[in-house]
C-alpha cells in the first residue's frame, strides 16, 4: 500500500520535478507559449461580441446583448442554403483533389533520383503556393480574358467567361489545385522520404513491382499523414478561400451563384453595413462547426484505425 | 553546463525581444491628433512627412495642436479607417457617407455627435454651410459631420478621345444626347476597328453619370429608385431611365461597341480614352472640365442635366471619431479644415515651390517639369476629398475663375431629388439590406454595361425581388415618403 502512495505521489509530483529538472527547456518554451495565450486565446474572449449589438464607443463588454439575432444574418437570407452548399463542397472537392494530387506528385517527386531536377522541380509547384491571390486573378484574368485571353486567342473561341457561371466550379477547382499542391505534396514528400529504405528493399526482394511497392508500402506509409491533413482540412470546411472566390472572379455579379461562399458574403455585408457582431457571429458559426466536423471525422479515423486519430 | 547558460542566456534574449516595446513616443505638451484622409492619387512618404512637419508647424503657432496625417487609398479607406475607429487611434476622419450611410455610422456608435460644438462654432464656420448639406449631416436632429464643400451632384457627358475626333471632324460639344453619341460611336466603330468604342468609366461601372438614370438612394435607403422628377418608389431595374440606358448599351455591346471584357475590367476609362484604347467613355461631370482633366481628350455636350440625388448632398464628410480622447481639439481641427485656407492649401496641394507654385495670374499650377503622373504629393492632382474645395487657389487647369462662385451657380441650378431631406431608417431591415445589395449587384453592372439584356433577366429579377420581400419593403417606404412629403 505504501508502495502504491509513494508512486502516486511521485507521478504527482513528477510533472514539477520535470520542470525543475530541465527548466532551460521550459524557460525557453515561455516567449512562444505567452505569444500563444496573447495572440490565439485571449482573443477567444472577443466571440462573445457574436452576441452583442456592437457599438464602437460602448466597446466589446458595454454593448447591449442581442442574443442569437446576429446568427439570423446567415441564416435568414434566400441566399442562407446557396452559401453553405457552395462553401462546403467546393471544400470536399478541394479537400479530395488537392489530397490525391499532391500524393501523386510526392510520389513522383521521390521516384527522381536526378538531384538537380528534382530540386527545381520543388521549387516550381511551390511557386503558386508563394503568389498573392490578387496577382493569381490577374494570371487567370490572362487566360480568360474575352477579348484578349489565352483561350479564347489559342482556340478560336468567344466565351465570356466572365459571365458564364457553369465554367466556374471547375475553374475554382483547377485554380485552387495549381495553387496550393505544391505545398502539400512538399509535406507528403518529406514523409515519403522519412519511411524506413528497408521496406522498399524487402519488397524488391519479394519481387515486388514499382506500383506494388508504391501501393504496399508508400501509401501506408503516408497514411498517418493523409489523415492529420485531411483531418486538418475538414476543421476549415465551412472556410473559403476569399481571394479565390471573390477576387480571381474579379467579383462579376453574373457568377454570384457559383462563386458566394460564406466569407464572401459575410464580408459584402459588412462592407455595406459594418456589423462586426455578425462577422463575429460568423466566424464563431464557422469555427464551432469545423470543430463539430473534426470530431466526428476523428470518431470514425478512431473506429477504422485507432492509431492514426488525433484524439 | 556551458549548454544550460547559453539556453537561460537566449531564453532571456527572446522574452526581452518579445517583451520590448515597438515604439517610444516623445512626450510633448501639445495634443496630437490623427487626421485620416482618402486619397484618390499616390503620395510617396517623404512628401506626406515634409507636409505634415509643415503643418505641425502652421498648427503649434496658432492652434496649439499638432496632427498625424493618414493616407489610405480611398477603395480601402472604409476598411482601414473602420478597424481604427474601434480604438481612439483616429480623431478627425472623412466619412464615405455614399457607400455607407452617415445613420450607419451613428447607429454603430462611430461619431461623435457634434451638435452642441457647431452651435457654439464661429460665425465663420456656420455660414459656409447651406441649409441642405447641414441636413446631410444630421440623423435624428443631431449633427454628426461637416460636409464636403463642393459641387452637389452631378451631369453626364461623354468624354471621347480628341486625336480620334479630330480625325472625324467631330464637334464634340454638339453632342447633347445618347442618339447623337449613338450615330457618332457606330462612325467611330467603323473608322477604328482596333479601339474600344465604348470603355466603362471605371472598372466595370459603365458610368457614374446616375442623372442619365435614375433617382437613386432615396430616403437614403440602398434600394429605393425614381424616376427622376417622380416619387413614385421602384427597383432600379423598372425605372424608365434604366430600362432606356440599358436598351442603347446592350445594342452597343450586340454589336461589338462595347468592350467585351467590360466586366472584368480593372482600368479607368478616362485612362484608356486618353490612351487611345478606348474612344468614348461615359462620364459624370461638374463644374471641372474633363479635357481638362484628362489628356488628349474632348467632352461631348451635356447628356443630361445636373442632377443631385439624396445621397449626392453630403456624401463625403468630416467628423470626429467617438472614440477620441480630445474631442475639443479635434473639433478645432475639424472646424480650421473648413475655414482656414491657409491649412487647408497646405494640406491639399502640399508645400508651394515644391508640390506646386502660383503663377503671376495667381492660380496655382504644377511645378515645372511636374505632372499628375509624377508628383510626390498627389493632393494638388486629385483635390476632391478634401474637406473645403472652395477656400483654396484656383488651378490653372481649371475653366472657371471663382470656385466658389462656380460652385453657387451649380447648386442653384442643379435639379434636386424631391426626397432629398427624407430619411428612412432601415436599421431593423439590415438582413434584407444586405440581401438586396447582393441581389443589386449581381445583375446592376451586367445590365449597364449591356452584357446581358434587361428584357432577358427581368422576369427572374423580379421573382428574385419578390423572394426577398422587396416590394413589401418598398411599400412601407413610399407609404413613409408620401407621409414625408405631405408634411412638407
Amino acid at each position: 500500500m505504501e508502495a502504491v502512495a509513494k508512486a502516486k505521489k511521485d507521478k504527482k509530483h513528477g510533472g514539477w520535478k520535470n520542470v525543475f529538472r530541465h527548466w532551460e527547456l521550459y524557460a525557453m518554451m515561455l516567449p512562444g507559449m505567452i505569444y500563444l495565450i496573447i495572440n490565439n486565446y485571449i482573443p477567444m474572449a472577443g466571440l462573445v461580441v457574436a452576441f452583442k449589438k456592437y457599438n464602437y464607443q460602448d466597446g466589446i463588454w458595454g454593448s447591449a446583448w442581442t442574443g442569437l439575432s446576429n446568427f439570423k444574418f446567415l441564416f435568414g437570407t434566400r441566399d442562407a442554403w446557396l452559401i453553405i452548399r457552395n462553401t462546403i463542397c467546393y471544400n470536399l472537392v478541394f479537400i479530395i483533389t488537392g489530397t490525391v494530387f499532391a500524393i501523386a506528385v510526392a510520389i513522383i517527386l521521390n521516384e527522381i533520383h536526378a538531384k538537380v531536377s528534382k530540386k527545381v522541380y520543388q521549387v516550381f509547384i511551390l511557386i503558386p503556393y508563394l503568389i498573392s491571390m490578387v496577382v493569381v486573378s490577374y494570371i487567370v484574368y490572362a487566360f480568360l480574358s474575352a477579348d484578349a485571353g489565352f483561350i479564347n486567342k489559342t482556340f478560336g473561341t468567344h466565351i465570356n467567361w466572365y459571365m458564364t457561371a457553369k465554367y466556374w466550379p471547375f475553374i475554382f477547382v483547377i485554380v485552387n489545385l495549381w495553387k496550393n499542391f505544391g505545398y502539400n505534396s512538399i509535406i507528403y514528400y518529406a514523409t515519403v522520404i522519412g519511411i524506413d529504405s528497408s521496406l522498399y528493399e524487402a519488397a524488391v526482394v519479394d519481387g515486388a513491382s514499382r506500383w506494388q511497392r508504391i501501393w504496399h508500402v508508400t501509401l501506408p506509409g503516408l497514411r498517418p499523414t493523409i489523415i492529420t491533413l485531411t483531418l486538418l482540412a475538414i476543421g476549415r470546411i465551412f472556410y473559403s478561400d476569399f481571394g479565390l472566390f471573390y477576387q480571381v472572379t474579379q467579383n462579376s455579379g453574373l457568377l454570384y451563384d457559383v462563386s458566394t461562399t460564406i466569407d464572401v458574403y459575410v464580408y459584402k455585408g459588412l462592407m455595406l453595413l459594418n456589423d462586426v457582431g455578425r462577422s463575429a457571429a460568423a466566424g464563431f458559426f464557422q469555427s464551432i462547426c469545423g470543430f463539430i466536423v473534426v470530431l466526428a471525422a476523428n470518431l470514425v479515423v478512431n473506429k477504422i484505425d485507432k492509431d492514426n486519430a488525433l484524439f | 553546463m556551458k549548454k544550460r547558460v547559453l539556453a537561460a542566456a537566449l531564453t532571456a534574449a527572446m522574452a526581452a525581444g518579445s517583451l520590448a516595446p515597438a515604439t517610444v513616443s516623445a512626450a510633448d505638451d501639445m495634443v496630437t491628433l490623427s487626421l485620416w484622409i482618402p486619397t484618390l492619387a499616390t503620395y510617396q512618404d517623404d512628401a506626406v512627412a515634409e507636409v505634415e512637419t509643415a503643418a505641425n508647424e502652421y498648427l503649434a503657432d496658432k492652434y496649439g495642436l499638432q496632427v498625424e496625417l493618414e493616407y489610405v487609398e480611398i477603395g480601402n479607406f472604409d476598411q482601414a479607417s473602420n478597424l481604427a475607429m474601434t480604438t481612439d487611434e483616429v480623431d478627425v476622419t472623412c466619412v464615405l457617407a455614399q457607400t455607407r450611410m452617415l445613420r450607419t455610422f451613428v447607429d454603430n456608435g462611430q461619431l461623435l455627435d457634434i451638435t452642441d460644438y457647431f452651435e457654439n462654432a464661429s460665425d465663420e464656420l456656420k455660414t459656409i454651410f447651406t441649409e441642405e448639406e447641414i441636413k446631410s449631416s444630421t440623423v435624428d436632429g443631431r449633427m454628426y459631420g461637416l460636409a464636403r464643400k463642393y459641387q452637389y451632384g452631378a451631369d453626364a457627358r461623354g468624354l471621347l478621345n480628341k486625336e480620334m475626333a479630330d480625325e472625324m471632324g467631330i464637334d464634340a460639344k454638339s453632342i447633347t444626347s445618347l442618339d447623337q453619341l449613338e450615330e457618332v460611336l457606330y462612325e467611330a466603330h467603323e473608322k477604328f476597328p482596333d479601339v474600344y468604342t465604348v470603355v466603362p468609366q471605371s472598372s466595370s461601372d459603365m458610368t457614374w453619370g446616375w442623372t442619365l438614370i435614375a433617382d437613386k438612394q432615396i430616403g437614403l435607403t440602398n434600394y429605393a429608385y425614381a424616376d427622376w422628377g417622380s416619387t413614385e418608389l421602384k427597383s432600379l431595374f423598372e425605372t424608365e431611365g434604366f430600362k432606356e440606358f440599358c436598351s442603347y448599351t446592350n445594342k452597343w455591346y450586340n454589336d461589338g461597341l462595347v468592350m467585351p471584357d467590360a466586366l472584368s475590367n480593372t482600368m479607368e476609362g478616362s485612362t484608356m480614352v486618353s490612351a487611345g484604347s478606348g474612344f468614348c467613355a461615359i462620364c459624370h461631370g461638374d463644374i471641372e472640365a474633363l479635357d481638362a482633366l484628362y489628356p488628349n481628350t474632348v467632352e461631348t455636350g451635356v447628356l443630361s442635366p445636373g442632377r443631385a440625388a439624396s445621397s449626392d448632398i453630403g456624401n463625403l464628410q468630416y467628423g470626429i471619431s467617438a472614440n477620441s480622447a480630445h474631442p475639443d481639439e479635434a473639433f478645432t481641427l475639424l472646424s480650421a479644415l473648413y475655414t482656414d485656407s491657409e491649412l487647408a492649401t497646405l494640406l491639399a496641394y502640399g508645400i508651394e515651390g515644391e508640390h506646386y507654385v502660383i503663377n503671376e495670374d495667381g492660380r496655382a499650377d504644377y511645378p515645372e517639369g511636374m505632372t499628375a503622373e509624377n508628383e510626390p504629393y498627389g493632393g494638388f492632382s486629385a483635390t476632391a476629398p478634401y474637406p473645403n474645395y472652395l477656400i483654396l487657389p484656383t488651378k490653372e487647369s481649371a475653366n472657371y475663375e471663382n470656385a466658389k462662385e462656380s460652385v453657387d451657380e451649380w447648386d442653384a441650378n442643379v435639379e434636386t431629388s424631391p426626397a432629398f431631406g427624407f430619411q428612412y431608417d432601415t436599421s431593423d431591415k439590415t438582413d434584407f439590406v444586405t440581401a438586396y445589395a447582393n441581389l443589386e449587384e449581381k445583375y446592376e453592372n451586367a445590365l449597364l454595361t449591356g452584357s446581358i439584356a434587361l428584357d432577358d433577366v427581368l422576369p427572374q429579377i423580379q421573382s428574385e425581388l419578390e423572394s426577398i420581400g422587396f416590394y413589401d419593403v418598398l411599400e412601407d417606404t413610399q407609404a413613409a415618403l408620401d407621409e414625408y412629403l405631405a408634411s412638407k
